[in-house]
């Protein structure tokens, strides 16, 4: 009986689990996606699929790194799944690094692609996910002048965007967190196309429960960055007021937000805060400087353009009613009790609260030059 | 098979500890709370205090009998009998809903195209083996699994700490707090009021008081894992807490360091597999134990084999999605549960002080 048993365990280990296995060469790994409406109102989906034959150290020669794959269907998934009556494989999205949605899809609506990104259990929820001006397609096609596959650059372009910070960066995982806070308006990143070879990657976009409503403008977007505390790094570009010199700080250290407040007398208010640590980047004038702080509306002009992003965003939340800033999450966080009063009223009330902006700029140095020409 | 196990009070902790972290490492408990989640379990455990030290006084009411022996004590042979069985009945749902979980977690997870009875055949069939080797090498394997499951919490915990935001706590105080207990009601018969099985398998493992300490320290470890993994569920996750189906896999998901160290979820759902493989273990044994008594067999060995073949069956049948499952953990089970958890203990408990109250006094008349 012993032996037996013994026997039975041996092959089982024979008899491990791979009967469904996908090995590599089985696979289509898709490295991005794009997703346009097609003509005929369905959904069109181009897939940027890494060509395993042309990379790698002994690769063939004269074979491009990846191909695109376009299929269309009713829905997303149907979309994904007929890529198969052209693909040789099935596809894998677990690699997949950038989601890119075209204007027009965005418009219609883009519920399908968010539940699926979330239900399925392949693709990864925090694949970075953008909308473009103009085609999803023309954008996986852009030949850039750097690196193999364009997916991957596009990725790269998007994180790098921190050190610009004048785009957000969005996952699907993030929007949900967004959705289900009851924040209506998520800021996507947007891409553009400027040329055959050129990709820009600047500003927002803005959802509004599943539909694109409108874009936000770079300023808008630095404003709510600052707001939701996502700058870190970057310029401030400010002009001293009277003597008209252009001052460029580099951001170092840079926490800011917002948060609402009850005034002594009740009244509802929004304070603004930035702290940010910075260092001189450029100065346009041949003076020598000793302490920056000490010159007359330097430190002014700074705080000022912070506030004019700040205020740019804050309209255009308040506005037309685009809560993107999560102002009414975040008196539902901070103050529950005045939420339930405002409740019913809020969209008449958003627009008429004042915010206060206090803004604190440290400059701890001035580089490596004492002075200029 | 039986008697005194050398089972040491350590392992007795392990045990515990394992058992709650059981099928709730995979669910978020008190998910319906969303941010507040965590209070919902900390209520959960202050009601279960009260459990434990019920069950503690009935531990040392009557040192060496099981549950099974102390109903039969308590309401006489024939009422004593149907009380058990009742257990036995409640044991087996248990049992084959642990089991229904876990396949469902795998199949909708790992092994999507797996047909799910090949899983459930083989999870149950493990867990049968452990139980035909007794209580020791179960008690052995928890020991040694409960470290592995506290410190991967704890680990993957300081990994998420780049995806950590704190105001996703805010407000701290719900506004519905008729929720807030509801929920720690359903926490306290799932996963702690469970622990009840462990009262028809103490009495082999050693005195009141030793056991008992295992069991207290157990659900305090327990509770602890479960406190950290709903906290950093909620501070990772926010509000989408009480939308995602496994929310703790969700969150570990989002692992990425420096696109380095990503997809840890693995290790998770390897978590998930011992935990809940203790779990159903545990319950097994207590099933094939509480048949053995009340039957009056010399052993349970034989027992075992077709109780699996129930098993799969049941748990095979109950449930076709998993969502469907985790509405019968929060609207049905808990009414289910305390039935078992604390009414029959409660009346086992006055019938036995009765009995003895009259037993002391019959003398002197």
């Amino acid at each position: 009986m012993k032996k037996f048993n013994l026997l039975l365990m041996a092959t089982l280990l024979l008899a491990t689990s791979c009967y469904d296995r996908r090995e590599i060469n089985h696979l289509e790994i898709v490295a991005g996606i794009g997703f346009d409406l097609s003509n005929d109102n369905q959904i069109e989906v181009s897939f940027q699929i890494l060509n395993a034959g042309a990379l790698g150290k002994n690769a063939s020669g004269g074979l491009e790194p990846y191909w695109i794959l376009q299929s269309k269907g009713k829905t997303t998934f149907d979309a994904i799944r007929k890529a198969t009556y052209t693909s040789p494989n099935k596809l894998f999205f677990s690699h997949n690094q950038v989601i890119i949605i075209s204007e027009d899809l965005a418009k219609q609506g883009i519920r399908g692609i968010m539940d699926l990104w979330l239900r399925d259990e392949e693709p990864r929820e925090d694949t970075k996910m953008t909308i473009c001006e103009g085609k999803a397609i023309d954008i996986l096609k852009t030949k850039l002048p750097h690196g193999l596959i364009p997916a991957y650059e596009i990725v790269n372009m998007i994180e790098a965007s921190i050190v610009a910070a004048y785009a957000p960066i969005i996952t699907p995982i993030d929007h949900r967190r967004l959705t289900a806070a009851n924040i209506p308006c998520t800021v996507f990143g947007k891409i553009v196309k400027t040329s055959e070879t050129e990709l820009e990657y600047k500003g927002g976009a803005l959802v509004k429960d599943d539909k694109l409503v409108d874009y936000l403008t770079e300023t808008e977007t630095r404003g709510y960055l600052w707001l939701k505390c996502k700058i870190k790094d970057g310029l401030i570009i400010a002009k001293t007021k009277d003597s008209n010199i252009v001052i460029t700080l580099e951001i170092i250290r840079a926490k800011s937000g917002f948060k609402p407040v009850l005034t002594k007398n009740g009244q509802l208010t929004f304070r603004a805060r930035a702290d940010i640590t910075g260092r001189l980047g450029e100065f346009e004038d041949s003076k020598s400087i000793v302490d920056p702080t000490a010159w007359p509306g330097f430190i002014e002009a700074l705080q000022e353009t912070v506030k004019e992003e700040m205020r740019a965003a804050i309209a255009k939340a308040t506005y037309n009613n685009l809560d993107f800033l999560g102002l009414n999450d975040s008196v539902r966080k901070y103050l529950p009790k005045t939420f339930k009063q405002l409740a019913s009223s809020w969209e008449e009330i958003m627009p008429l609260i004042p915010f206060t902006f206090e803004i604190n700029i440290q400059i701890i140095g001035v580089g490596m030059v004492k002075k200029s020409f | 098979m039986e008697g005194k196990y050398p089972v040491s009070s350590r392992q007795v902790l392990a045990l515990i500890a394992m058992f709650i972290l059981g099928t709730s490492l995979l669910f978020s408990l008190g998910q319906e709370l969303g941010r507040h989640s965590w209070l919902g379990i900390i209520t959960g455990f202050i009601a279960f205090l009260f459990l434990f030290w019920l069950y503690y006084f009935l531990l040392k009411l009557e040192p060496g009998k099981s549950l099974f022996g102390l109903n039969e004590q308590a309401f006489g042979r024939g009422l004593g009998t149907v009380i058990n069985l009742w257990y036995l009945i409640y044991f087996f749902v248990l049992l084959s809903v642990v089991v229904g979980n876990f396949v469902d977690f795998i199949n909708s997870v790992i092994l999507i195209q797996t047909p799910e009875i090949l899983l459930t055949i083989f999870l149950t069939l493990t867990a049968a083996y452990a139980v035909k080797k007794g209580l020791e090498s179960i008690a052995r394997l928890s020991e040694i699994m409960v470290f592995c499951v506290f410190t991967t919490a704890i680990v993957v915990t300081l990994l998420l700490f780049d995806k950590i935001d704190t105001t996703n706590f805010w407000p701290l105080w719900p506004q519905n707090w008729a929720l807030v207990l509801r929920s720690g009601f359903s926490i306290l018969t799932f996963p702690f009021g469970e622990t009840v099985i462990f009262l028809s398998i103490f009495y082999q493992l050693g005195g009141p008081q030793k056991v008992s300490k295992g069991f207290f320290w157990g659900s305090v470890v327990g509770v602890f894992v479960l406190l950290v993994i709903a906290l950093r569920n909620i501070a990772v996750l926010g509000e989408f807490v009480k939308f995602s189906t496994y929310p703790a896999y969700d969150s570990v998901r989002l692992i990425n360091i420096a696109r380095f160290i990503t997809r840890a979820e693995v290790v998770i759902s390897l978590n998930y597999m011992f935990a809940g493989y203790v779990k159903a273990t545990t319950v097994y044994y207590s099933l094939c134990l509480g048949l053995k008594e009340i039957f009056r067999l010399k052993t349970y060995q034989h027992l075992v084999l077709p109780i699996a073949a129930l098993v799969i069956l049941n748990a095979h049948l109950s449930f076709s999605t998993n969502v469907q499952n985790v509405f019968f953990a929060f609207e049905v089970y808990p009414f289910f549960a305390i039935i078992f958890q604390l009414i029959l203990i409660l009346a086992t408990l006055i019938m036995l002080l009765i009995k003895k109250q009259l037993g002391r006094r019959r003398p002197t008349i």
